[in-house]
């Protein structure tokens, strides 16, 4: 027969009976929000915070906060919390602005964004169309339109980072300069401006841009799209001619090393020549050519004696080739030594 | 029996008599300064006062504490008190004296008007967020100011039985992209 065990000394129901009533203590809590996040290209946010339920919470807020608009509850600011109790009213929202969720270092852009741990959050984050997010966790999803979106569920902290494209027009007012878009050597001038449509309709060739660059610190003007396509094929026949030459100039390069490699045969002879010899062989194996008496004597520095000595040497160990017949004596290597 | 021993038992009876008599006279004097405690010309409301169940209370009760409320919540002649509140007020004051003191205070920053509303609105919020906020009320003439304009503006929103919700969409933050004017999108993000 089953024995009822007593339900004080066993410590899964304790257990279990703590764990409900910690259910039923929530059931009048704040437990759900969402936070949508607008990100400004100039790195400033606009926070707004929807939350559910009755009860309290404290929210961390950044040090720049100067003003917060919370309407559907009482709230108190204190250093970096803010603590807003919610009523009847079930609801509450919470607006400020700050420009501390985001940091710059060089040309990349991190968020930070830490929240509390009391709710179901759903995230949403706003940033300009243009920007490309570098590194972001896996859970996240991206919504691209008029301007980028990113969706995260429950995650906390929030942490991406993201940077603006270096050839990126940003739209300015008062100006009909829509085909005239300027760049400094610093990056991009805001001279641009038009209609959204406008915006969409511009592009550039960026090889276009990378020339221009290139021509020094002045002030350079990118062409529009019509004139750009004027000098495409000039471009193109640029671009053809200039790996032409890489590519010939690699393969010569590759040749000459092959040439150079020197076979182990050849390695094992040159161990048993004497210094002068050596110097001589190693000469004609680098040249790979027919070289003067004169060249030799005056590369290696060798006396006439000398050299006539070892050339004999050479010839008659069946290395080298001494051509005699024009004044000026001429050396090879001999084709036997070559192929081994 | 002899007559002295008689005389003795006569003598004892005599005076148990008289200490019962002695006694039923003291009782009943004490008894009428009871009644008189009790008359409604002396009956004094306060904080102290604490009544088991508020339903139960008797119309002079009622009257004593209505009073009672309505000098504390600084209500002039022309506001009342409805009768639900006043059992309530009398049940929170049975039960949490130290809370109703300090949400009477609070209440008496907002429009009289408003009070009778606000007074029970604040009991639904958090003791411990009403102990802070009265703290924080009490701080300075600044605190002050801003505790009076969230409650006034808290209750609005209680009287228009709205849910608060913030007004965001794609539109709008595509013209804050365009336009910049991050104030003007704060405007249009606060609940209507």
């Amino acid at each position: 027969m089953w024995k009822m065990k007593n339900p004080v000394k066993n410590p899964f129901l304790i257990i279990l009976i703590f764990i409900f009533l910690l259910g039923t203590a929530n059931a009048q809590e704040i437990t759900q929000s969402e936070y949508y996040f607008v990100i400004q290209d100039n790195g400033n946010t606009i926070a707004g915070i929807n939350l559910y339920g009755s009860g309290e919470i404290s929210l961390p807020i950044q040090s720049d906060v100067e003003q917060v608009y919370v309407e559907g509850g009482l709230y108190m600011k204190e250093n970096e919390t803010i603590t807003i109790a919610i009523g009847t009213t079930e609801s509450a929202t919470l607006i400020y602005q700050t420009s501390l969720l985001t940091s710059k270092t060089d040309d990349k852009w991190t968020f930070y964004a830490e929240m509390e741990n009391q709710t179901e959050k759903t995230i949403m984050i706003a940033l300009p169309s243009n920007v490309i997010i570098q590194e972001i966790d896996e859970n996240a999803m991206i919504e691209t339109g008029d301007f980028t979106k990113i969706y995260f569920n429950n995650t906390n902290p929030i942490n991406f980072s993201y940077s603006f494209p270096s050839n990126a027009v940003i739209p300015s007012e008062n100006s009909n300069s829509s085909s005239n878009p300027e760049l400094n050597h610093s990056g991009i001038s805001h001279h641009y401006s038009g209609s959204d449509s406008d915006t969409r309709n511009i592009t550039f060739d960026l090889a276009e841009v990378l020339i221009n660059i290139s021509e020094g610190s002045k002030p350079i003007r990118i062409a529009s799209s019509e004139t750009v396509s004027y000098r495409i094929p000039i471009i193109a026949c640029i671009v053809i001619g200039s790996v032409g030459v890489l590519l010939f100039v690699s393969l010569y390069f590759i040749k000459s090393a092959r040439k150079r490699t020197i076979s182990p045969r050849q390695v094992q002879i040159l161990q048993t020549l004497t210094e002068n010899e050596s110097k001589i062989v190693k000469l004609l194996l680098e040249n790979k050519e027919i070289l003067r008496r004169s060249f030799i004597e005056k590369k290696l520095e060798l006396a006439k004696s000398s050299l006539a000595a070892t050339l004999n040497n050479l010839e008659r160990k069946k290395i080298v080739e001494i051509d005699k017949t024009l004044t000026t004596h001429r050396i090879k290597l001999t084709d036997w030594f070559l192929k081994i | 029996m002899t007559n002295k021993t008689y005389k003795i038992k006569n003598a004892f009876l005599i005076l148990l008599i008289w200490i019962l008599l002695i006694n039923n006279v003291f009782t009943i004097a004490s008894q009428d300064i009871s009644l008189d405690d009790l008359a409604p010309k002396s009956r004094i409301c306060d904080i102290n006062t604490v009544y088991e169940d508020a339903k139960l209370m008797s119309d002079e009760e009622k009257q004593c504490e209505l009073e009672y409320f309505k000098k504390e919540l600084e209500l002039s002649n022309k506001t009342s008190i409805e009768n639900k509140t006043l059992e309530i007020l009398v049940q929170k004051k049975a039960g949490e004296k130290d809370n109703l003191i300090k949400i009477m205070n609070l209440t008496r920053l907002n429009y009289e008007e408003h009070r009778e509303k606000t007074i029970l609105e604040l009991f639904v919020i958090k003791k411990r967020f009403i102990e802070k906020f009265y703290e924080y009320s009490k701080k300075d003439l600044k605190n002050k100011e801003d505790v009076k304009m969230q409650i006034n503006k808290y209750i609005s929103m209680v009287d228009k039985q709205q849910k608060a919700r913030l007004n965001i969409s794609d539109a709008s933050i595509k013209k804050l992209y365009t336009d910049k004017n991050s104030d003007d999108f704060i405007r249009t993000m606060l609940p209507s």
